[in-house]
């Protein structure tokens, strides 16, 4: 029995369908049409404790459904959640001391107040014994390194600031699970790092698994040790980052750079040209063929000055893993 | 028990610490609601007043009248008006599916997340004035068993105030956009206790009283505490139900919420 | 112009997309309308007034609750909002004058409830009203007049007290100021001939009752022909008087704007 259990969820719910100008609006008044739509179509998973996931997949994939469907917000259609042995949306206050949860930039903050206001709420509101409390206020405020604007009201603090208090505020109580929905949404890069690299100590020092959904494919490279793909509400990829390139990744990019006009492409049915422009070429060599011996013939062919092998962009890779899936529906 | 007296402190202070940061602008609200009730209780008066008697009701009187409405309205809406205005909003914005990760029940964690509005501060003075200058007006002599009766019926006048607010929230869980039902009924509706309902036809009487029991609300603990008739035929001991009337529609209107989340945990995204 | 007109057909066209707010809007009318024709018939039953008839009144909170329809929305708090999330120099790079959109966009927000509002209750107010209700052609064209002055006065004392936002941040409680003068002092509760006199005479140097409650006078015919002109000509000064003033503002409100920035 694994720590998270999720077995054939699904979630389903209605959208109400409404025209365009006066005449829509007005006809709405007296029909409405509805269409149900699956948010969640079939996902099993398990998780271990201390894993980190990452949980991916184009917007309305159904990443968010599934997270509130672990942390206890919405009742799955049909399927079920077992987290820690609790079924969150039936035992959900008892799941609910065992979890953290930070929904994106939507924040638990007061507005007007120091963050320090806030913790102090959240100590009443999950019953930490002091010292607990005090401990972890300290480790967070250092490893988020909060310390300079602990002190000032939210509202003049940075995004990437409410972020790091908005984690800190979700992990007073030391829970078990950290659900973390589009971290590192809008941040910039200085502050990506130190979130990232304060993730990955959270999940060595207090062993806390985490799950965690982003656009940003660094985030993963950075922290996950597992990766799992959805679209459409349905699973389509589970496993390691190793296993997801080898398993998406259709070869790699040579580039030739030249000195003068370059020879003629000659087609040959195995190297692509896929981009050209008047002194560089970027050429795709297909699964299977290695670099040594892609590298040797393509200088032969054609003598560049210059040649790069480029490694496939994890980005890249979930792209065409995207288009793979697309096409196969 | 600890648990929640720790979360009712802690409620009360970051409620006041968050309010009076912008002091001017409190003050100046303060002022300007002050203003704008006072205006109302003035021009009400001099309508009263201009033709002797409302519904059996002077002008004095008819100011006792409105005034517990208002006072209880400031009591229960400082607990519930953020609450039952935001919900629509922080369903929209997913602020509410944080609620939801919380462990404390969703409806305790809204009333806390709304905090404790002290602005209707000024509502409950102008009102707590206003009543007394009437009373004194009537000559009416507060005695200790009066004044328990009148801090009682207030009490459960403040209980129907906020049931009216969490029941109309409830539709927040069904619709997406505002929350026109909230202003329907929270404030159009309960336009009738501005005067005594001897004013209305009987059918409008009796929807008052029994059906949406607004009359509970200042018409019975007013003609109770002023000897003024009720409506004939009703029970004579029915102006002092107002406190029983209270606990039972806050109570429903709990469970009406309750049902609603439930809805919502099913039917959301 | 053409600018102006497509502000105020999209704010409509807003307004018209919330149908559960559109039947609750009517439904509170009514019942508002109710409420008022009920309190009415129980003072005037009491037979103290003679000045008074039902049917005065039925036309009264007819032409009342119309006018302020129109200004419901407040151009106040609108103001506020922009400058605290910041769609003010949004607002401000539109190639329009920022005074006039917001006229444009409120009247389209509030046309719609007008009407919504307005036409409900004047089917049940009819059955209320006798045949003499309609003024004669000269008083309607006096009300007329007096309604345009009036609504945009409403406006124009809304959008001073709205462009204080510039100045201090959060003042949702001007509207609260606003609205108690109005109501004491705009007889848009209760008509300004049960005041005192000495109240009375008080409203005729502020500009709140020149709003409503002229115009209804107007259609009421209660004003005399040979002091008709009063309330015109005072209405027209005020509205001359806050249109300087509010150019005036605007012109600081920009200076300092381009000084702390938006």
């Amino acid at each position: 029995m694994s720590f998270i259990e999720v077995r054939n969820l699904c979630k389903e719910y209605r959208i109400v369908q409404t025209e365009k100008g006066i005449s829509g609006a007005v006809k709405s008044l007296f029909h409405r049409q509805y269409t149900v739509k699956q948010a969640v179509n079939d996902v099993s998973f398990s998780l271990e404790k201390g894993e980190v996931v990452g949980y991916i997949g184009p917007n309305g994939a159904g990443k968010s459904t599934t997270m509130k469907m672990l942390s206890g917000v919405l009742i799955p259609t049909s399927g079920s959640v077992e987290v820690g042995g609790l079924v969150p949306y039936r035992q959900r206050r008892e799941n609910a001391r065992h979890i953290g949860v930070v929904f994106g930039q939507r924040s638990q903050l007061y507005w007007d107040l120091p963050i320090s206001d806030t913790f102090d709420l959240y100590e009443s509101l999950y019953d930490i014994p002091k010292e607990k409390f005090r401990k972890n206020c300290a480790f967070y405020t250092e490893l988020l390194e909060m310390g300079d604007f602990i002190g000032q009201p939210v509202r003049q603090l940075s995004l990437g600031q409410k972020m790091k208090a908005n984690i800190a505020i979700a992990l007073l109580h030391d829970p078990d699970v950290l659900y973390l929905d589009e971290p590192t949404i809008g941040l910039d890069v200085t502050s990506k790092k130190v979130l990232r690299d304060a993730i990955r100590s959270i999940n060595e020092e207090k062993k806390t698994t985490i799950m965690l959904t982003t656009h940003d494919m660094e985030d993963i490279e950075a922290v996950c040790q597992r990766l799992i793909m959805i679209d459409h509400g349905k699973k389509l990829f589970d496993g390691t980052l190793r296993d997801f390139r080898a398993k998406y990744n259709d070869g790699f990019s040579i580039k030739l750079e030249f000195d003068t006009v370059p020879p003629a492409w000659q087609e040959d049915g195995r190297y692509s040209l896929a981009e050209q422009s008047e002194q560089q070429w970027i050429i795709r060599a297909p699964e299977g063929v290695s670099a040594k011996d892609a590298m040797i013939e393509l200088i032969g062919l054609y003598h560049p000055i210059n040649l790069y092998v480029q490694e496939e962009r994890i980005e890249d890779i979930v792209r065409s893993a995207y288009a793979v899936h697309n096409r196969e529906e | 028990m600890k648990y929640y007296s720790r979360l009712l402190r802690e409620f009360f202070k970051i409620s006041v610490r968050t309010q009076l940061i912008y002091r001017g602008t409190f003050f100046a609200g303060v002022v300007g609601q002050w203003i704008g009730y006072g205006a109302t209780f003035a021009t009400l008066y001099i309508l009263v007043s201009s033709f002797d008697l409302l519904g059996g009701w002077n002008g004095s009187e008819v100011m006792v009248l409105y005034g517990l409405s208002i006072m209880s309205y400031a009591i229960g809406a400082s607990f519930f008006f953020n609450f039952a205005r935001n919900l629509s909003m922080r369903i929209r914005s997913g602020e509410f599916d944080a609620s939801l990760t919380k462990p404390l029940h969703p409806f305790l964690h809204e009333v806390f997340a709304g905090g404790w509005n002290i602005g209707y501060f000024s509502h409950f003075t102008v009102s707590l004035i206003v009543i007394i200058l009437a009373l004194t007006q009537l000559d009416y002599h507060i005695t200790p068993g009066r004044f328990f009766y009148l801090v009682l019926m207030v009490f459960g006048a403040s209980l129907i105030q906020a049931s009216a607010l969490i029941a109309s929230s409830t539709m927040s869980f069904f619709t997406v956009g505002s929350n026109p039902v909230l202003d329907f009924l929270v404030y159009d509706v309960k336009e009738f206790t501005n005067y005594p309902i001897t004013v209305f036809p009987k059918g409008i009487q009796f929807i008052l009283t029994f059906l949406l029991p607004f009359a509970f609300i200042n018409f019975y603990p007013a003609s109770a505490l002023l000897g003024k008739a009720i409506p004939e035929g009703y029970p004579v001991l029915l102006p002092y139900f107002s406190p029983v009337v209270g606990v039972v529609l806050f109570a429903l209107s709990i469970l009406l919420w309750n049902w609603g989340l439930k809805n919502y945990k099913s039917t959301g995204s | 112009m053409k600018k102006y007109l497509i502000t105020f057909s999209k704010s409509l066209k807003a307004e018209l997309s919330y149908r559960s707010a559109m039947l609750a809007g009517i439904a509170s009318a009514l019942l508002g309308f109710v409420i008022q024709l009920f309190l009415w018939q129980a003072l005037l039953a009491t037979g103290i007034r003679q000045d008074t008839s039902f049917s005065d009144m039925v036309l009264y909170i007819l032409i009342n609750s119309f006018m302020l329809e129109l200004t419901r929305s407040n151009v106040a708090t609108t103001i506020e909002t922009a400058m605290i999330d910041g769609t003010v120099s949004m607002e401000l790079l539109r190639p329009m004058s920022y005074k006039y959109y917001l006229l444009a966009s409120i009247f389209g927000k509030n046309f719609y409830s007008a009407l919504t509002r307005t036409v409900p209750i004047l089917i049940v107010g009819l059955f209320f009203l006798s045949p003499n209700s309609c003024p004669s052609p000269v008083y309607m064209g006096l009300f007329g007049i007096s309604a345009l002055l009036g609504v945009l006065l409403l406006f124009e004392v809304t959008y001073v007290v709205g462009l204080l936002a510039f100045w201090i941040q959060r003042c949702w409680f001007l509207s609260w100021y606003l609205r108690g003068f109005q109501t004491f002092f705009g007889g848009t509760a209760v008509p300004l001939w049960f005041y005192p006199d000495a109240l009375n005479t008080v409203g005729y140097f502020l500009p709140f009752r020149y709003m409503t409650f002229e115009p209804v006078n107007f259609f009421l015919q209660k004003t005399p022909l040979s002091q008709a002109a009063v309330p015109l000509f005072a209405a027209a000064l005020w509205l001359v008087g806050l249109s300087l003033l509010d150019r005036l503002m605007w012109r600081a409100a920009m200076n300092r704007l381009a000084i702390n920035g938006g």
